[in-house]
């Protein structure tokens, strides 16, 4: 949702508070004047149409509240609290009287606005529209395959002859090429070639897109054309970093791999369709039917020629999705019926754009975090409904006096409804706050940079300000409006007598005592995970690899197509020849992030383990000590090579002792389909050296592979004295030398590129580090305001006794019963749950810490619940006898 | 339509200061709708006082029932887009209420001149 939206909704509720008869005369008209108003104050910046919109809508609010009590309209209305600047007041004197209270409601709410902004932006993420004119109107075509589900090919020219509810049917792919620097003609820039992700594109995205070029035009039709002269436009922020930001870009060549392409237009700053793209080039695709006369639906599956493409149009005039999607269906039923081998099994389906990209690439994850942040938000928000419904309770007979005293149900409800009001904005700003901390910490670790560009990660996002207008108003309703309403209720109204000399009339419901032990349970089930990962991940962020890891310059090497494969080889024949360099390897993955697969050591069944496929000199070029048996030799880069070594993690954790000459076989496509037995002829050193005690994800399993293997894509050169950044530099003039079609990507050192692989664990520590605080940090002060409130009950009880002699430890033991039932019932069921996981995911669940590590996680929340519980305690002992019989 | 009684503009001074902002942002026999109305009142000071859209249909809509402006629908030649508004034009009782306001206002001014706590023109 865009902030314009998110104001204008908001103000639509704000213009609520004035009578009907006003709001069906005026209402639209105000929702124009204040759009039109907020069109303006944008152009000054995003804060003056926060301040604006803020502003507004207090003043209708005031205002139409005005409008009631003048017009008289109060009654059958949603709004009939009656606000004034005196309730504000009064609520803010009501929380400077009960400070403590206040503190911990208002840090509930703070914590919860965090969560809510966090789930805003997330929020608007997924369901962020394109910002372009009818941006939401924008939507992806796929063939689902039912299946295998996942995307299958497309039979893009069908649909874009067939299908009337889409229109402006286009497509896209994403390339890499090396991009020159302008020259005036078809010559030799000196400027170095840069290796770029392009966007080749049907010209209808940008009619889509409706965003006019900043100058001179975009793609077109005509440039689709196979015999069309190569044209490219470029992007703003290319334009200003690459190209100084030329005025006479256009019509000027760059060199786009080995074709010299004309500049025809650069586009504004912010629109980066179809991903973040900076270049776009036609996508040139000859129809199924160009050389065959068949026509496309009646054409081959395998004959047609899209390949990995991903297609885009938009909604015609009059359509819906719904619409859109029942004649994708009934297309979709008709390729079936003529192909059914390749399409019986297809779902055409229609998504919008913006949720077709991530259900794409994220739908697992989408889906966990949603239940991470509903799970979240509902321990937080129940926390804070314990919070304040004792702290309003231990205001029961100040309402109770108040109503003895004339004042109307709605007046209370409505002063506590402002202080309520009062404080949930407070906290909202202080989360607010926080939230923007978190966001700025989280800069140094996420690149944003790379995330699709209608994204907004702003914690000032219109969605986000809505979630946050809407917690600090429900904030509001739970604080104050909701137990004055209890409290002024029929029930509650029995008599101030009553209220005031039974005090046991309002009980903390067993309800609220279940939601203690819940949450002692998961702080305590959790907090090992939570624990085990955030040291983790502080170990290893601080730990060194085990080789100098500085010392190596790496670079992912891609060709483009039609490249001689021999160049990757060639380059690095070159590379070992220059003096800076005094090792040259090829890898076909980070160290530490090989791919999984399922293996069965004979005798002992299957494990999924990481398998490493790396060159035969791979532990001699990084130092990787041998530990038992050999390492690899030039012989085992065979195909037909039975060899494998494993690392020590191997050893230990899946093997469980001595490796050498156990054998080892791959799972296949099927569950009948095996791979040969292989033979461990050696064991290595944990590689990357992990600080942390290893567990069965860090087992890995090499195979030599032949040095001129495709999948060599990592280059990693040891630098001599000279350092990785001259290595850079000659590495790149050595590639452009050699062929520019060689792409060099990310070349960075491999200390660089590790940090990077970790940046995941990283904020997944951060997150579940934050989280588990929280959750500790709310549950402690549930249980105080939980403790407190019974010992408010329990005052004149406890004076009594103190009076007739009871001994204060009987006393204090009496009033810690409670919690600790709670706290011991909680710790228990936490730790059955934590080792019940632990066993489930042997040992992963605490890092590898095993249980011993519970009994501390129980200790400690312990000690946190019990000084929860002592500072109330100790209150009640100071309780004067007099005082507790005088209250009789 | 019944012609409205005659009333006394003196029954409705003094005027909240909303409604006497847009009585003078309201020119002689102009219309003009919600939002032209907005700009106009911050035109009068230069952008220094503003009204914000909920006071200021609070505003109108006490100004319609007092008579001290008249409603209409938009002419047909509006073509400002958006949902249909309303135009406001200043009636001739709005234009005796806001010089009596007026009058009201310089009597007070001039007691501030006469005490020296602003400057100006002596009486």
């Amino acid at each position: 949702m865009t902030f314009r939206r998110a104001a204008v909704n908001t103000y639509r509720v704000a213009v609520q508070a004035f009578p009907r008869r006003h709001r069906v005369t005026y209402g639209d008209e105000m929702i124009a004047a204040f759009e039109q108003e907020l069109a303006s104050r944008a152009r000054g910046g995003r804060w003056r149409a926060i301040a604006f919109s803020a502003a507004a809508c207090v003043d209708t609010i005031i205002a139409g509240l005005g409008e009631r009590r003048r017009s008289g309209d109060s009654q059958g209305e949603v709004m009939r609290v009656g606000l004034s600047w005196l309730d504000v007041k009064l609520g803010l004197r009501m929380l400077v009287r009960y400070p403590g209270l206040s503190l911990v409601g208002g840090l509930g709410i703070a914590l919860v606005v965090v969560c809510g902004v966090v789930a805003g932006i997330f929020h608007s993420v997924i369901n962020a529209t394109l910002p372009f004119e009818e941006g939401d109107r924008v939507v992806a075509i796929e063939n689902w395959d039912a299946s295998q589900n996942r995307p299958a090919r497309h039979d893009f020219f069908t649909w874009r002859d067939e299908l009337r509810m889409v229109t402006d049917i286009g497509a896209y792919r994403l390339v890499s090429r090396n991009i020159g620097g302008a020259t005036a003609a078809a010559g030799q820039s000196t400027q170095a070639p840069e290796p770029a992700r392009i966007a080749e594109i049907s010209a209808s995205a940008f009619t889509i897109a409706r965003v006019p070029p900043l100058a001179g035009r975009y793609l077109v039709p005509d440039d689709e054309r196979i015999s069309a002269p190569p044209v490219i436009v470029v992007g703003y922020d290319e334009w200003q970093r690459r190209f100084g930001g030329d005025p006479q870009l256009i019509g000027r060549t760059l060199q786009v791999g080995d074709t010299a392409t004309t500049v025809v237009g650069v586009m504004p700053r912010g629109f980066g369709f179809p991903v973040n793209e900076r270049y776009w080039i036609p996508l040139r695709l000859s129809r199924p039917d160009d050389a065959s006369g068949l026509a496309p639906s009646r054409m081959p599956y395998k004959d047609m020629p899209q390949g990995a493409i991903h297609v885009f149009g938009r909604l015609a005039d009059g359509a819906d999705l719904p619409a859109a999607q029942s004649e994708l269906s009934l297309v979709g039923q008709r390729a079936a019926a003529a192909e059914p081998v390749t399409h019986a099994r297809l779902r055409p389906r229609v998504l919008p754009y913006t949720l077709w990209f991530f259900k794409e690439q994220h739908d697992g994850e989408i889906f966990l975090v949603q239940g991470l942040l509903a799970l979240l938000l509902g321990i937080v928000g129940a926390n804070v409904a314990v919070l304040v419904y004792a702290r309003t309770a231990t205001r029961r007979i100040e309402i109770a006096l108040r109503g003895a005293l004339g004042a109307s149900r709605r007046r209370i409800v409505g002063q506590m409804f402002a202080e309520g009001l009062v404080l949930s904005a407070a906290a909202a700003a202080a989360g607010l706050l926080i939230a923007a901390v978190i966001r700025r910490e989280l800069d140094g670790l996420i690149p944003w940079h790379l995330a699709p560009f209608w994204v907004n990660t702003s914690v000032t996002s219109g969605t986000a300000l809505t979630y946050v207008i809407v917690l600090a108003v429900l904030g509001a309703v739970v604080v104050g409006a909701i137990p004055a309403l209890q409290a002024t209720g029929r029930r509650a109204q029995t008599g101030l007598q009553q209220a005031a000399a039974n005090s046991s009339g309002w009980r903390i419901g067993r309800t609220y005592g279940i939601l203690i032990v819940v949450q002692v349970t998961l702080a305590v089930a959790i907090l090992p995970y939570a624990a085990s990962t955030a040291w983790t991940s502080i170990r290893e962020a601080t730990a060194s690899p085990g080789f100098d890891a500085a010392a190596f310059l790496t670079a992912r090497v891609e060709m483009e197509p039609g490249a001689p494969p021999a160049l990757r080889a060639e380059l690095g024949r070159r590379m070992e020849t220059e003096s800076g360099a005094s090792r040259v390897t090829f890898l076909t993955s980070v160290p530490g992030s090989e791919p999984t697969a399922a293996f069965e050591i004979e005798g002992q069944g299957w494990h999924e383990v990481g398998v490493g496929a790396v060159p035969a000199d791979y532990f001699a070029a990084f130092g990787v000590p041998v530990l038992a048996g050999r390492g690899f030799d030039a012989r085992d880069a065979d195909p037909a090579s039975r060899h494998v070594i494993v690392n020590r993690a191997f050893a230990q954790q899946i093997i469980g002792g001595n490796a050498l000459g156990r054998r080892v076989r791959q799972a296949g496509a099927s569950d009948s389909d095996y791979g040969p037995w292989l033979e461990i002829v050696g064991v290595v050193e944990n590689f990357p050296a992990k600080p942390t005690r290893p567990t069965r994800a860090d087992a890995r399993l090499y195979r030599a592979i032949a040095p001129g293997d495709s999948r060599f894509s990592l280059l990693a050169l040891h630098a001599r004295a000279g350092g990785t950044a001259a290595l850079a530099e000659r590495l790149r003039d050595v590639a452009t030398a050699l062929d520019r079609r060689l792409l060099l990507r990310d070349i960075r050192s491999m200390d660089a590129l590790l940090r990077e692989q970790r940046i995941g664990s990283e904020v997944g520590a951060w997150a579940s580090g934050l989280a588990t605080v929280s959750l500790l940090l709310l549950s402690a002060t549930g249980l105080y305001a939980l403790m407190a409130f019974t010992v408010a009950q329990r005052r004149r009880e406890i004076g009594i006794r103190v009076a007739l002699g009871a001994d204060p430890g009987t006393v204090v033991r009496a009033i810690l019963s409670r919690a600790v039932w709670q706290l011991g019932t909680g710790v228990a069921a936490g730790v059955a749950v934590a080792a019940l996981l632990n066993t489930g995911t042997a040992d992963e669940f605490t890092g590898g810490a095993g249980l011993r590590i519970l009994p501390a996680v129980a200790g400690f929340v312990l000690l946190i619940g019990l000084a929860a519980a002592a500072a109330p305690a100790r209150r009640a002992l100071r309780i004067q006898p007099t005082e507790a019989m005088r209250e009789q | 339509m019944p012609a409205r009684p005659q009333r006394d503009p003196a029954a409705l001074i003094p005027l909240k200061q909303s409604i006497y902002r847009v009585l003078l942002a309201l020119g002689e026999g102009e219309w003009l709708h919600g939002y032209a109305i907005m700009q106009a009142v911050a035109g009068l000071s230069e952008g220094r006082e503003t009204i914000l859209p909920g006071t200021l249909y609070a505003a109108l809509a006490r100004m319609v029932d007092d008579g001290l402006v008249e409603g209409r629908e938009a002419p047909d030649d509006d073509h400002s887009g958006g949902p249909a508004r309303r135009y406001y034009r200043r009636t001739a009782f709005g234009l005796a209420v806001a010089r009596a306001e007026s009058e009201r206002l310089r009597a007070l001014l001039d007691i501030a001149v006469a005490q020296k706590i602003i400057s100006g023109p002596p009486k």
